[in-house]
């Protein structure tokens, strides 16, 4: 009795992360829809629901309904997987991320360095969008993604180490429960501004969505795209979103943490969550983005070495104070 | 660069008549100036036409540095260009006219002396047929490249004509 | 005919560049303007614009119209300062015809003008937004061009093209609510324009993006017949209201900005000064209004005496002018117009060679073409 007990427990916890996948999706465009209008000005989205709360659903509706074209050269594999694959690392990543003492799907030992080993799977589905869609702007696109995305990477991680080093331990639980005294943000400042600037970068999202610069090679690496395949490139943008928003609050803003009552737990993680995520919409509506040269050198020239100092400087104060302790 | 301040230039054209009928009649270059509208209008011929542009633009007390525009029109028995150019320095405009012959109207290109001249040439170009030789780049430039008429020309008569456009290669 | 060959525009070409065609339906070409690059990697090597698909045949038309029924057209050259178009075209027949306008009408011209800079210039804000990448200019600066709109239409009946001042002066007299609602205006939109500023001029990214780039010296300028905020960024103070005044501009005090380095910033910078300067125009002309009437009486089918006129004004992308070659009948001989974004976009390959991509939307948008003025 006990293997489909084991597989039932399984399959529940699966519809459960991928429900609320979808959930955190649908609301996450619609506040971006909402806050966007009202820094700029307007409103946003009124007319569905009171305050156009099911503008969203009624959008992803549509786009299903919309004819699937698929143009005459594309290179098929590439074209028809890339907006499967896109979804991959979303969904993997959920496995690993607690939402509350004890809340997880899986608690690995080396949770923090399995989830950054499947981050990088989504850069290569960009790079088949752009390759299979047998077209000069979405290569064009592809090619900027490809090279924004492995130069970002490096400084994402090696953002992380200095959290690791003063959390002695890999394990997202771990970390949180490591924040009892003081939230890491406060020691690791410079480490939290690399973190989310890589990870803006990681996410195409504003100042640094050269891959889908409208304005100047038109949608990038998605232009052969329409229907639903258009919209899941775009949930996932959304999804990833939220995964890297929640990471951030694991790692340097205590998570869940005055609340060990699971319920006020994973409410206030989510709170926290949620800022980070207005916050990078309000960058998003503010600023206009870099060009490529530019911000090549910005990743490697400033982000990389402020990160390696960043871990130096962290590994010596701990060896010291470790050592005055011990004294 | 250092912002140069030009609102205060009052141009007097009667002045600037004067001095290019000397100077053109030192350079030997043929040229009649007359003051219409408080505008300098000059006659000249065909052939001296680079000469004149470059003698305008290069002389220092002169220096008519910008072309304003480059006009041609169809009278019935000869093309008339006329080339108007004005001077940032001294504030003076002067538009000069020349007479081009009505079989095959032809007029060499001021693009070294002007290279803003280039699309205003093109123009008169495919618009009324004459030809403007030293052209590096002579297409068509509002039209589209498959007509053999010149719109502007008093022959060509606005009517109502229906054509159907069939594209001569596969678009890949 | 519709594949344009390289050889004559890009000289020694290796053969592994990559064509890449910026089409007509791009969203940022103002209007409908194809061009051609060739690109290696992310540089320009060299572009072939095609210009002719808003092509109208303004020019033949005008043979075939009287005076004033050809007026109309005028306003739709370049759509964006549709009133300034109207303005050059009306003074450019009354020089030749002699006919003097009344003092109250030529201040009315005069709100109306700079009214009509002020939206076009705010057009400008917001592509320029978001040609840099940034959505929320886009939607400010129309916003504001909103309310502008809203004055323009008490006063002369539309909102993009007017059909309002006529040879002779202007069409109708000021509405009784006007001057209040342009109080109202005047007096909100520097603070708007300080809002404007703050989240846009000073952004590190946005001067990254801009400083440096598309410079043209003075001389180059010059010589590709450059005017007005693109010439005025180039180093040389000029301007027409000042050099040849027209319609009462020489009774108000204003200040022409010019920029020192022949960059895009500096382009930017001084078409935002022009708004502000703008503003203070129309405050003195609102302040102090003539009275007296509106419209001269001119005959019904206008002739013009024999003779040719090149007149020209400051339009709010530069230097337009009409060359009128009239033979004393009731039609023009020839009418030519010059307008300002035809020679800028001549000059684009000249200054796009070796830049990005990404700068060459940039440097288009600093130029600020409109292909109804491109294509006639």
């Amino acid at each position: 009795m006990i293997w489909w007990q084991v597989l039932l427990w399984a399959l529940l916890k699966l519809v459960i992360a991928v429900g609320f996948i979808f959930i955190t999706a649908l609301v996450l465009i619609y506040m971006l829809r909402k806050v966007m209008g009202h820094m700029q000005y307007r409103m946003g989205p009124r007319h569905h629901g009171p305050h156009g709360v099911f503008q969203t659903i009624f959008d992803a509706v549509k786009l299903l309904g919309k004819e699937n074209i698929i143009p005459r050269d594309v290179d098929k594999w590439p074209y028809l997987w890339a907006p499967v694959i896109v979804f991959v690392p979303s969904l993997t990543i959920f496995a690993f991320l607690p939402f509350a003492e004890n809340i997880v799907a899986t608690n690995i030992e080396i949770s923090l360095f399995f989830v950054f080993a499947i981050l990088g799977i989504s850069s290569i589905s960009l790079i088949m969008a752009g390759w299979g869609s047998n077209n000069k702007y979405a290569l064009l696109g592809g090619l900027r993604s490809a090279a924004q995305m492995m130069s970002y990477e490096i400084p994402l991680i090696l953002s992380t180490v200095g959290v690791v080093i003063m959390a002695g331990s890999m394990n997202l639980t771990e970390i949180v429960r490591a924040q009892q005294n003081i939230y890491y943000i406060v020691p690791q400042a410079l480490g939290f501004f690399i973190f989310m600037t890589s990870a803006l970068a990681e996410l195409n999202h504003t100042p640094f969505d050269i891959p889908e610069a409208e304005s100047e090679i038109v949608a990038g690496f998605n232009i052969e795209y329409s229907g639903f395949r258009f919209a899941s490139f775009f949930l996932a943008e959304f999804v990833n979103l939220f995964i890297v928003c929640a990471l951030a609050t694991l790692l340097f803003l205590g998570g869940w943490h005055p609340f060990t009552n699971p319920v006020y737990g994973v409410l206030f993680f989510l709170f926290k969550t949620y800022i980070l995520i207005f916050i990078t919409m309000w960058i998003r509506s503010t600023f206009p983005r870099f060009r490529i040269d530019q911000f090549m050198n910005f990743g490697w020239k400033v982000l990389l070495p402020l990160s390696l100092a960043n871990i130096f400087v962290t590994g010596a104060v701990v060896l010291i104070v470790d050592n005055i302790r011990g004294l | 660069m250092e912002i140069i301040d030009y609102t205060d230039i009052r141009g007097d054209n009667q002045e600037a008549l004067e001095l290019i009928k000397n100077k053109a009649k030192e350079a030997g270059i043929r040229i009649e100036p007359e003051l219409v509208f408080d505008q300098v209008n000059a006659d000249a011929d065909a052939g001296d036409i680079i000469p004149l542009c470059r003698m305008l633009k290069e002389d220092k007390d002169l220096s008519f540095e910008y072309i304003r525009s480059i006009t041609g029109s169809d009278f019935e028995d000869r093309y008339e260009i006329v080339y108007s150019l004005y001077s940032f320095s001294n504030g003076w405009s002067i538009n000069i006219k020349i007479k081009l012959d009505h079989e095959k109207p032809a007029v060499d290109s001021i693009i070294e002396v002007y290279r803003g001249a280039d699309w205003f040439e093109r123009e008169i170009w495919e618009m009324l047929g004459i030809d403007i030789k030293g052209h590096p780049n002579l297409k068509t430039l509002l039209l589209v490249g498959d007509e053999d008429f010149h719109p502007l020309r008093k022959s060509f008569e606005l009517k109502w004509e229906e054509r159907k456009y069939i594209p001569t290669e596969k678009f890949e | 005919m519709f594949t344009q060959e390289f050889e004559n525009t890009v000289e020694d070409l290796p053969k592994d560049y990559m064509e890449v065609n910026f089409g007509p339906h791009h969203p940022s070409t103002h209007g409908v303007f194809r061009f051609i690059a060739r690109v290696d990697g992310e540089r320009i090597a060299g572009i072939e614009p095609v210009v002719g698909y808003l092509h109208r045949g303004v020019e033949k038309m005008a043979e075939s119209r009287t005076y004033i029924q050809f007026k109309p057209l005028v306003d739709r050259l370049d759509y964006t300062g549709a009133l300034i178009n109207e303005l050059c075209y009306c003074q450019a027949l009354e020089k030749m015809a002699g006919i003097e306008v009344p003092a109250r009408a030529q201040a009315i011209r005069v709100i109306a003008a700079e009214l009509n800079r002020i939206c076009a210039h705010l057009i400008f804000y917001g592509a320029m937004g978001l040609e840099a990448g940034a959505f929320t200019p886009f939607l400010f600066g129309f916003a504001e061009r909103e309310k502008a709109f809203q004055l323009l239409e008490m006063l002369a009946g539309g909102r993009l093209t007017f059909n309002y001042i006529t040879v002779g002066g202007v069409r109708k007299d000021i509405p009784e609510d006007f001057m209040k609602d342009l109080d109202r205006f005047i007096s909100t939109f520097p603070k708007r324009l300080k809002v404007f500023e703050d989240l846009f001029t000073g952004n590190e990214i946005f001067k990254s993006r801009t400083r440096g780039i598309g410079v043209i010296s003075r001389e180059d300028a010059f010589d590709w017949a450059m005017s007005g905020p693109t010439l005025r960024g180039s180093g040389a103070r000029f301007d027409i209201r000042k050099a040849e005044p027209y319609s009462g501009y020489d009774k108000y005090d204003f200040d022409i900005p010019a920029g020192e380095n022949g960059d895009v910033y500096d382009r930017y910078l001084v078409r935002m000064e022009e708004m502000r300067q703008s503003l203070r125009i129309v405050e003195q002309a609102a302040g102090g209004l003539p009275p007296g009437d509106i419209q001269v009486k001119v005959p019904k089918v206008l002739k013009l005496p024999e003779g040719e006129l090149y007149y020209r004004n400051e339009g709010t992308k530069g230097e337009i002018g009409f060359y009128i070659i009239s033979d004393g009948g009731k039609t023009p001989y020839r009418m030519k117009i010059r307008t300002p974004s035809f020679s800028h976009l001549s000059a684009l390959d000249y200054v796009l060679k070796g830049a990005y991509i990404a700068d060459a939307i940039v440097i288009l948008g600093s130029f600020d073409t409109v292909m109804g003025s491109v294509d006639r």
